[in-house]
């Protein structure tokens, strides 16, 4: 059917000037666009999310070591539900450290989680309770708003980790570090 | 984003609609409707996008080469080289998560750069069908970036097919016109899709969930009836939701479906079933080895090879490879064993041996695992059920049956009679029956969308 070359003024290219489309730059473009895909791939790699094989004691110790238990103290396993409102039963391990008062915006969440619903749960509600924070203290505690506004919610493989509080990338160096052990 | 979502249904399509209605259509037409079919695809993920501008800029590379250059070796060489290509997108995408799933890099979900983007075995297979028709002398290389984009990526069908055929679609990239009848034609198929999704297959899904867990004899056959019934709905209610979108446009979009329960044996029911995947299979892989211009032996293989790819194409589990294999154990039987017979056999029995055999294979299909459903399979012939029937299987059968009346009378010609029916009936006055029908099928789905209990369409994981 090489006459439908000239329907509906698609013409090819052959028999006019001579085109870009030669096999050498079709090859080019064809290897350029792989070449996308593989960095692309190779960035999934990269960045994965780590995955921890300690037990959730260690990793929770390791993290209370650099709290002062004054500011941070433990609560029971229904902070989750109270404070966050997240399922406990969703993780197969948290904890919550924070004061009961509504004056300190200082807290620190972790859990060890085993599904990806737990995890993209865990993210939302965090993301949702520090842009919560920082209106509420915005209004009257300006410097505990400022700390909830540089709140950690890192989400590893099978561990998270949220922190409101004074030297927030250190706690999240100290974090991926326990998970590596 | 879905069709059904509020957002598509209440700011996306009626903002592109107008916008390319009343301001682009004349001389931005075919970029605007790629612009927007990007955005659409970009909604869900910016990986998608990424995905889907490879693909394409790959396909017009390679089809502008076909296009232009002479040498033949060179231009099967593009083939092979594009083939491969799309073949490593869609392993790397479709299949290497299932099956390296235990791998700990994918412990916890597959990472986001490398999961599947919606729609990607059907552009991908359209994109195929562009290089292998420009490759053939079917039709020339597009003219543009933005035709093939159309052709490939248009919103429309970018999630779900149906699958583009290249030779029969490249000419309306240049003229597809808007009309009236269009437009009207075009409400009417989104409509009735949206009725056949909302309302019956998201209807028929809330009993699928109340049997799941039943071990009666009942549950099962109603279980598996189910199955037959939603994956009907749900596929052919998108497929004539695209249909008329692409009809809003102007573009004229092949039916995906005719009827498929109303066939009369397996072969005849792959004629009308997922249309645009039979022929494309049928173009691009049964003809080239050879369709049934061999001897037996290498016909009977062509059908394998058509069917496990067929299968392969839904999925990488063995379940979906049993499936394609029945399939073609199906078709192979009726020519084979049953032969010129079968035409002899009742319309009714032909029609039960089509229902049954699909029965068979959509519960295969649908169940999680192959031990699953041959599980529920063998519930039907009494072996592991717990009894006859049970309160569930009962309340489905009872509280349902609205719905299954409307689902059986939907998989036949019957409501093109009572159609027929109306018109005669209604004289003059047929139109405003018409629009107070569709007005009253588009506000009962909508108050399933609003309550939150629409669900995502079943093929747009594939």
């Amino acid at each position: 059917m090489k006459n439908a070359n000239n329907t509906v003024g698609m013409t090819s290219q052959k028999g006019s000037k001579p085109s870009f489309w030669t096999f050498r730059h079709v090859l080019i473009s064809l290897a350029l666009l792989a070449c996308v895909l593989v960095v692309m791939w190779m960035g999934a790699f990269l960045t994965s999310r780590y995955t921890s094989n300690r037990p959730f004691g260690d990793i929770e110790n390791a993290m209370v070591e650099q709290l002062d238990e004054t500011i941070y103290p433990a609560q029971d396993h229904l902070a989750l539900k109270r404070y966050y409102n997240l399922d406990p039963d969703l993780f197969l391990h948290s904890s919550v450290y924070r004061k009961g008062d509504a004056m300190s915006a200082s807290e620190m969440v972790l859990v060890q989680f085993d599904s990806p619903e737990a995890a993209e749960a865990f993210e939302k509600a965090m993301n949702e309770r520090r842009d919560s924070q920082v209106d509420i203290f915005s209004g009257y505690a300006p410097e505990q708003g400022a700390l909830a506004k540089k709140a950690v919610v890192d989400v590893q493989g099978n561990y998270a980790l949220f922190y409101v509080g004074d030297n927030p990338n250190e706690i999240d160096e100290r974090f991926l570090e326990s998970l590596r052990g | 984003m879905a069709f059904t979502d509020l957002i598509f249904l209440f700011v996306f399509l009626p903002l592109v609609w107008l916008l390319y209605t009343f301001g682009f259509k004349k001389v931005w037409g075919n970029p605007f409707l790629f612009l927007v079919s990007l955005i659409f695809c970009a909604w869900g993920s910016l990986y998608s996008l990424v995905v889907l501008l490879v693909v394409l800029a790959a396909t017009y590379a390679a089809a502008k080469g076909l296009d232009a250059i002479e040498d033949e070796e060179e231009r099967r060489k593009i083939v092979v080289y594009t083939s491969a290509f799309f073949l490593i997108v869609l392993l790397v995408y479709r299949y290497l998560p299932v099956w390296f799933s235990f791998l700990p890099f994918f412990s916890n979900g597959v990472p986001a750069p490398l999961r599947m983007p919606a729609g990607l075995s059907f552009y991908l297979f359209s994109c195929f069908s562009c290089v292998f028709d420009v490759w053939n002398h079917r039709a020339p290389a597009p003219k543009s970036f933005v035709d093939l984009g159309i052709f490939a990526g248009f919103f429309a069908r970018l999630n779900m097919g149906p699958i583009a055929h290249y030779a029969h679609d490249y000419e309306q990239f240049a003229h597809h016109p808007q009309t009236t009848l269009k437009n009207s034609r075009g409400v009417e198929l989104f409509l009735q899709g949206m009725f056949m999704k909302v309302i019956i297959a998201d209807g028929i899904d809330g009993y699928i969930a109340l049997l799941a867990g039943d071990a009666s004899w009942l549950g099962a056959i109603m279980l598996s009836l189910m199955y037959l019934l939603r994956i009907y709905f749900d596929f052919a209610g998108y497929s004539r939701m695209a249909r008329g979108l692409g009809s809003l446009f102007g573009f004229t979009i092949p039916a995906n479906f005719n009827k498929p329960y109303s066939a009369l044996s397996v072969q005849d029911f792959w004629r009308r079933w997922h249309i645009s995947l039979t022929d494309w299979f049928r173009d691009y892989v049964y003809i080239p080895l050879g369709g049934n211009r061999v001897n037996k032996s290498r016909w009977m293989l062509n059908i394998l090879i058509v069917w496990l790819l067929t299968g392969l194409w839904h999925g990488a589990t063995l379940h979906f490879l049993v499936w394609g294999l029945l399939q073609a154990g199906f078709i192979l039987m009726e020519k084979n064993v049953f032969g010129a017979k079968m035409s002899s056999w009742p319309r009714a029995l032909r029609h039960v041996y089509v229902i049954v055999s699909q029965m068979i294979a959509w519960t295969i299909f649908t169940c999680p695992t192959l031990l699953s459903g041959l599980g529920l399979i063998g519930r039907w012939f009494g072996i592991g059920a717990s009894g006859f029937a049970s309160p569930a299987s009962l309340f489905a059968l009872t509280s349902g049956a609205v719905l299954w009346i409307l689902a059986i009378i939907g998989c036949t010609n019957l409501p093109k009679v009572i159609n027929g029916l109306l018109r005669r009936i209604s004289g003059s006055s047929y139109a405003w029956v018409q629009a107070v029908g569709y007005a009253l099928c588009f506000f009962i789905a909508l108050s399933s969308l609003v309550s939150s209990s629409s669900l995502t369409f079943l093929y747009a994981v594939f």
